[in-house]
Protein backbone atom coordinates (compact mmCIF):
# COMPACT_ATOMS: atom_id res chain seq x y z
CA UNK A 1 0.00 0.00 0.00
CA UNK A 2 1.22 3.81 -1.12
CA UNK A 3 1.07 7.19 0.59
CA UNK A 4 -2.15 8.87 -1.67
CA UNK A 5 -1.89 12.50 -2.50
CA UNK A 6 -3.54 14.77 -4.69
CA UNK A 7 -2.93 18.48 -5.32
CA UNK A 8 -5.45 20.90 -4.08
CA UNK A 9 -7.43 23.49 -6.75
CA UNK A 10 -9.89 26.34 -6.33
CA UNK A 11 -12.83 24.03 -5.87
CA UNK A 12 -10.93 20.55 -4.51
CA UNK A 13 -9.10 19.56 -1.27
CA UNK A 14 -5.45 18.82 -1.25
CA UNK A 15 -5.64 15.36 -0.25
CA UNK A 16 -2.27 14.15 1.46
CA UNK A 17 -2.78 10.58 3.33
CA UNK A 18 0.75 10.21 4.37
CA UNK A 19 1.99 6.41 5.88
CA UNK A 20 5.15 7.21 6.76
CA UNK A 21 3.87 10.10 8.94
CA UNK A 22 0.90 8.71 9.94
CA UNK A 23 -0.98 11.77 9.08
CA UNK A 24 -3.68 12.07 7.07
CA UNK A 25 -5.07 15.16 5.96
CA UNK A 26 -7.67 17.31 3.34
CA UNK A 27 -6.93 20.77 2.72
CA UNK A 28 -8.87 23.69 1.48
CA UNK A 29 -12.08 24.41 -0.62
CA UNK A 30 -14.49 21.31 -1.29
CA UNK A 31 -16.93 21.97 -3.92
CA UNK A 32 -15.67 19.22 -6.70
CA UNK A 33 -18.18 19.38 -9.80
CA UNK A 34 -18.77 15.53 -9.04
CA UNK A 35 -18.13 14.57 -5.40
CA UNK A 36 -18.83 11.39 -5.46
CA UNK A 37 -15.81 10.92 -8.58
CA UNK A 38 -14.25 12.99 -6.14
CA UNK A 39 -14.36 11.17 -2.64
CA UNK A 40 -14.74 7.78 -3.82
CA UNK A 41 -11.15 7.13 -4.66
CA UNK A 42 -10.32 8.65 -0.82
CA UNK A 43 -12.83 6.47 0.98
CA UNK A 44 -11.52 3.24 -0.83
CA UNK A 45 -7.84 4.22 0.50
CA UNK A 46 -9.00 4.41 3.62
CA UNK A 47 -10.94 1.17 3.49
CA UNK A 48 -7.75 -0.83 2.25
CA UNK A 49 -5.60 1.12 5.00
CA UNK A 50 -7.78 0.08 7.76
CA UNK A 51 -7.58 -3.83 6.05
CA UNK A 52 -4.23 -3.79 6.73
CA UNK A 53 -4.02 -2.50 10.25
CA UNK A 54 -7.00 -5.09 11.17
CA UNK A 55 -4.22 -7.91 9.47
CA UNK A 56 -1.50 -6.65 11.69
CA UNK A 57 -3.51 -6.20 14.55
CA UNK A 58 -4.78 -10.06 14.11
CA UNK A 59 -1.10 -11.08 13.62
CA UNK A 60 -0.17 -9.49 17.19
CA UNK A 61 1.65 -6.59 15.13
CA UNK A 62 1.51 -3.86 17.43
CA UNK A 63 0.08 -0.59 15.48
CA UNK A 64 1.06 2.95 15.55
CA UNK A 65 -1.98 5.46 15.76
CA UNK A 66 -2.61 7.80 12.39
CA UNK A 67 -3.98 11.32 12.76
CA UNK A 68 -6.43 12.70 10.38
CA UNK A 69 -6.60 16.40 10.17
CA UNK A 70 -9.39 18.14 8.32
CA UNK A 71 -8.01 21.46 7.43
CA UNK A 72 -10.94 23.07 5.08
CA UNK A 73 -11.19 26.57 4.65
CA UNK A 74 -15.11 26.03 2.70
CA UNK A 75 -16.90 22.80 2.09
CA UNK A 76 -20.14 22.94 0.23
CA UNK A 77 -23.05 21.01 1.34
CA UNK A 78 -22.48 18.22 -1.33
CA UNK A 79 -19.26 17.42 0.08
CA UNK A 80 -20.76 17.48 3.62
CA UNK A 81 -22.50 14.31 2.97
CA UNK A 82 -19.40 12.31 2.14
CA UNK A 83 -17.08 13.97 4.80
CA UNK A 84 -19.63 12.74 7.76
CA UNK A 85 -19.46 9.31 5.72
CA UNK A 86 -15.46 9.67 6.49
CA UNK A 87 -15.57 10.46 9.56
CA UNK A 88 -18.62 7.73 10.53
CA UNK A 89 -15.82 5.76 8.74
CA UNK A 90 -12.98 6.78 10.86
CA UNK A 91 -14.72 6.18 14.35
CA UNK A 92 -15.65 2.56 12.98
CA UNK A 93 -12.16 2.07 12.49
CA UNK A 94 -11.47 3.07 16.31
CA UNK A 95 -14.11 0.54 17.52
CA UNK A 96 -11.75 -2.19 15.57
CA UNK A 97 -8.89 -1.06 17.22
CA UNK A 98 -7.20 1.12 14.49
CA UNK A 99 -6.43 4.22 16.90
CA UNK A 100 -7.16 7.01 14.57
CA UNK A 101 -7.91 10.56 16.16
CA UNK A 102 -9.69 13.80 13.94
CA UNK A 103 -8.45 17.20 14.09
CA UNK A 104 -10.46 19.66 12.76
CA UNK A 105 -8.51 23.04 12.17
CA UNK A 106 -10.33 26.31 12.05
CA UNK A 107 -9.23 30.07 11.37
CA UNK A 108 -9.84 31.73 14.37
CA UNK A 109 -11.58 34.61 12.52
CA UNK A 110 -14.22 31.63 11.10
CA UNK A 111 -16.57 30.40 13.42
CA UNK A 112 -19.04 28.72 11.26
CA UNK A 113 -15.95 26.54 10.54
CA UNK A 114 -15.60 25.52 14.06
CA UNK A 115 -19.36 25.46 14.53
CA UNK A 116 -19.12 22.92 11.21
CA UNK A 117 -17.13 20.98 13.32
CA UNK A 118 -19.38 20.85 16.07
CA UNK A 119 -22.12 19.56 14.12
CA UNK A 120 -19.87 16.64 12.61
CA UNK A 121 -18.47 15.47 15.63
CA UNK A 122 -21.87 15.87 17.16
CA UNK A 123 -23.75 14.00 14.14
CA UNK A 124 -21.15 10.89 14.05
CA UNK A 125 -21.03 10.73 18.05
CA UNK A 126 -17.27 11.35 17.49
CA UNK A 127 -14.87 13.64 19.85
CA UNK A 128 -12.85 16.00 17.50
CA UNK A 129 -9.33 17.93 18.84
CA UNK A 130 -10.18 21.19 17.49
CA UNK A 131 -7.00 23.53 16.61
CA UNK A 132 -7.25 27.34 16.09
CA UNK A 133 -5.01 28.55 13.28
CA UNK A 134 -4.57 32.26 12.51
CA UNK A 135 -5.00 33.12 8.74
CA UNK A 136 -1.66 34.26 7.43
CA UNK A 137 -3.53 36.41 4.60
CA UNK A 138 -6.15 38.97 4.07
CA UNK A 139 -6.67 37.81 0.47
CA UNK A 140 -8.01 34.82 1.33
CA UNK A 141 -11.43 34.18 -0.31
CA UNK B 1 -40.90 51.72 12.68
CA UNK B 2 -41.12 51.36 8.65
CA UNK B 3 -37.97 50.67 6.23
CA UNK B 4 -36.26 53.03 4.75
CA UNK B 5 -35.67 52.63 0.83
CA UNK B 6 -32.00 52.51 0.21
CA UNK B 7 -30.55 52.93 -3.14
CA UNK B 8 -28.69 49.25 -4.08
CA UNK B 9 -25.64 49.29 -6.40
CA UNK B 10 -25.17 46.14 -8.15
CA UNK B 11 -21.87 44.62 -7.91
CA UNK B 12 -22.10 41.49 -9.88
CA UNK B 13 -24.83 39.67 -12.84
CA UNK B 14 -24.98 37.14 -14.62
CA UNK B 15 -27.59 36.07 -17.24
CA UNK B 16 -27.23 33.09 -19.13
CA UNK B 17 -26.52 29.46 -19.28
CA UNK B 18 -24.14 28.76 -16.48
CA UNK B 19 -21.17 26.67 -16.82
CA UNK B 20 -19.22 24.86 -13.74
CA UNK B 21 -16.54 27.34 -14.85
CA UNK B 22 -18.66 29.97 -14.80
CA UNK B 23 -19.74 30.10 -11.42
CA UNK B 24 -15.91 29.81 -10.44
CA UNK B 25 -15.52 33.15 -12.38
CA UNK B 26 -18.03 34.71 -10.64
CA UNK B 27 -16.98 33.45 -7.05
CA UNK B 28 -13.32 35.19 -7.88
CA UNK B 29 -14.87 37.97 -9.51
CA UNK B 30 -17.20 38.84 -5.87
CA UNK B 31 -14.28 38.19 -3.84
CA UNK B 32 -12.39 40.66 -5.38
CA UNK B 33 -15.00 43.07 -5.58
CA UNK B 34 -15.63 42.77 -1.77
CA UNK B 35 -12.12 42.90 -0.78
CA UNK B 36 -11.56 46.13 -2.76
CA UNK B 37 -14.59 47.64 -0.61
CA UNK B 38 -12.78 46.83 2.59
CA UNK B 39 -15.61 44.04 3.47
CA UNK B 40 -14.33 41.65 5.84
CA UNK B 41 -13.70 37.77 5.69
CA UNK B 42 -16.72 36.56 8.02
CA UNK B 43 -19.30 38.89 5.19
CA UNK B 44 -16.91 37.74 2.35
CA UNK B 45 -17.33 33.36 3.15
CA UNK B 46 -20.80 34.41 3.52
CA UNK B 47 -21.84 35.36 0.58
CA UNK B 48 -19.39 32.82 -1.06
CA UNK B 49 -21.56 30.22 0.68
CA UNK B 50 -24.74 31.43 -0.65
CA UNK B 51 -23.73 31.70 -3.81
CA UNK B 52 -22.16 28.40 -4.29
CA UNK B 53 -25.19 26.84 -3.17
CA UNK B 54 -27.63 29.23 -5.08
CA UNK B 55 -25.49 29.20 -8.29
CA UNK B 56 -24.36 24.93 -8.01
CA UNK B 57 -28.32 24.40 -7.58
CA UNK B 58 -28.78 26.08 -11.41
CA UNK B 59 -26.26 24.39 -12.53
CA UNK B 60 -27.19 21.04 -11.36
CA UNK B 61 -30.99 21.29 -11.53
CA UNK B 62 -31.81 23.69 -13.99
CA UNK B 63 -34.91 22.59 -16.15
CA UNK B 64 -33.88 24.23 -19.05
CA UNK B 65 -36.62 26.08 -21.58
CA UNK B 66 -35.29 25.85 -24.96
CA UNK B 67 -37.31 28.33 -26.91
CA UNK B 68 -37.18 31.52 -24.29
CA UNK B 69 -34.17 33.64 -23.91
CA UNK B 70 -36.36 35.79 -21.48
CA UNK B 71 -35.95 32.67 -18.45
CA UNK B 72 -32.28 31.72 -18.59
CA UNK B 73 -30.73 31.99 -15.29
CA UNK B 74 -30.07 34.97 -13.55
CA UNK B 75 -27.71 36.25 -11.05
CA UNK B 76 -27.04 39.25 -9.32
CA UNK B 77 -24.84 40.79 -6.43
CA UNK B 78 -26.55 44.06 -5.21
CA UNK B 79 -25.20 46.38 -2.06
CA UNK B 80 -26.35 49.10 0.01
CA UNK B 81 -25.23 50.37 3.53
CA UNK B 82 -27.07 47.67 5.24
CA UNK B 83 -26.57 44.63 3.34
CA UNK B 84 -25.44 42.48 0.40
CA UNK B 85 -28.49 41.36 -1.44
CA UNK B 86 -28.29 37.99 -3.89
CA UNK B 87 -31.19 37.55 -6.72
CA UNK B 88 -30.94 34.31 -8.10
CA UNK B 89 -33.49 33.07 -10.86
CA UNK B 90 -33.80 30.36 -12.86
CA UNK B 91 -37.22 28.34 -14.81
CA UNK B 92 -38.50 25.04 -12.98
CA UNK B 93 -41.01 22.50 -13.86
CA UNK B 94 -44.09 23.50 -12.30
CA UNK B 95 -44.34 19.90 -10.32
CA UNK B 96 -41.43 20.71 -8.57
CA UNK B 97 -42.78 24.15 -7.10
CA UNK B 98 -44.74 23.06 -4.29
CA UNK B 99 -42.00 20.53 -2.99
CA UNK B 100 -39.50 23.86 -3.23
CA UNK B 101 -41.80 25.95 -1.76
CA UNK B 102 -42.63 23.82 1.41
CA UNK B 103 -38.48 23.34 1.57
CA UNK B 104 -38.49 27.19 1.80
CA UNK B 105 -40.97 27.88 3.90
CA UNK B 106 -39.69 25.25 6.38
CA UNK B 107 -35.84 26.58 6.57
CA UNK B 108 -37.96 30.35 7.29
CA UNK B 109 -39.50 29.06 10.05
CA UNK B 110 -36.78 27.78 11.78
CA UNK B 111 -34.40 29.86 14.33
CA UNK B 112 -30.34 29.49 13.82
CA UNK B 113 -30.73 26.20 16.15
CA UNK B 114 -33.56 24.64 14.71
CA UNK B 115 -31.57 25.16 11.46
CA UNK B 116 -28.80 23.24 12.76
CA UNK B 117 -31.25 20.16 14.05
CA UNK B 118 -32.59 20.34 10.25
CA UNK B 119 -29.29 20.23 8.94
CA UNK B 120 -27.80 17.17 10.88
CA UNK B 121 -31.33 15.53 10.68
CA UNK B 122 -31.26 15.95 6.89
CA UNK B 123 -27.55 14.44 6.59
CA UNK B 124 -28.02 11.64 9.04
CA UNK B 125 -31.60 10.94 7.10
CA UNK B 126 -28.65 9.53 4.74
CA UNK B 127 -31.38 10.97 1.77
CA UNK B 128 -28.63 13.13 0.71
CA UNK B 129 -28.26 12.60 -3.21
CA UNK B 130 -24.37 13.02 -4.57
CA UNK B 131 -25.64 16.11 -6.37
CA UNK B 132 -27.01 17.40 -2.49
CA UNK B 133 -30.41 17.42 -2.86
CA UNK B 134 -32.56 17.01 -0.19
CA UNK B 135 -32.66 20.80 0.78
CA UNK B 136 -29.45 20.91 2.00
CA UNK B 137 -28.21 24.06 0.04
CA UNK B 138 -31.18 26.02 0.92
CA UNK B 139 -30.76 24.72 4.84
CA UNK B 140 -27.08 26.17 4.24
CA UNK B 141 -27.95 29.43 2.74
CA UNK B 142 -30.38 30.27 5.47
CA UNK B 143 -27.63 29.47 7.77
CA UNK B 144 -25.04 31.94 6.37
CA UNK B 145 -27.77 34.67 5.57
CA UNK B 146 -29.28 34.56 9.02
CA UNK B 147 -32.05 36.35 7.24
CA UNK B 148 -35.65 35.04 5.84
CA UNK B 149 -34.92 33.74 2.11
CA UNK B 150 -37.52 35.51 -0.07
CA UNK B 151 -38.40 33.56 -3.16
CA UNK B 152 -40.83 34.28 -5.69
CA UNK B 153 -41.79 31.75 -8.29
CA UNK B 154 -43.94 33.24 -11.58
CA UNK B 155 -45.66 31.42 -14.19
CA UNK B 156 -44.44 31.00 -17.62
CA UNK B 157 -46.61 28.43 -19.00
CA UNK B 158 -48.49 25.07 -18.01
CA UNK B 159 -45.20 23.26 -18.12
CA UNK B 160 -42.63 26.00 -16.52
CA UNK B 161 -42.36 28.62 -13.65
CA UNK B 162 -39.15 31.37 -13.46
CA UNK B 163 -38.04 30.50 -9.57
CA UNK B 164 -36.22 33.67 -7.82
CA UNK B 165 -34.41 33.67 -4.84
CA UNK B 166 -33.51 36.42 -2.84
CA UNK B 167 -30.72 36.19 0.05
CA UNK B 168 -29.90 38.72 2.48
CA UNK B 169 -26.71 39.37 4.17
CA UNK B 170 -26.97 41.94 6.89
CA UNK B 171 -23.67 43.97 7.02
CA UNK B 172 -23.65 45.10 10.48
CA UNK B 173 -23.75 42.61 12.98
CA UNK B 174 -24.76 39.14 13.35
CA UNK B 175 -28.50 38.62 14.48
Amino acid sequence: MKSFQINGTAVSPAVDFNLETRVLELSGYSRPENVRDFYFPLIQWLDELNTVQMKNLSMNVSIEPFAFKFKFIYFNSSSAKFIYDIIIMLNGFQKEGFPIKIYWFYDSDDDELREAGEELSDMANVPFFYVETKRESSTDK
Amino acid sequence: MGEVEVASEELLRHFGPLSYEEIGFLLNKMAALLDKRGMNITIRKKVYAAMVESLENIYKHQDHISDDVAYLPKFSLLVNAQSLSLFISNSILNHKVNLLKSKLDKVNSLDKDGLKDLYKNTILSGNVSPKGGAGLGIINIAKVSENKINYTFTAINDKYSYFTLNVLISLNNTK
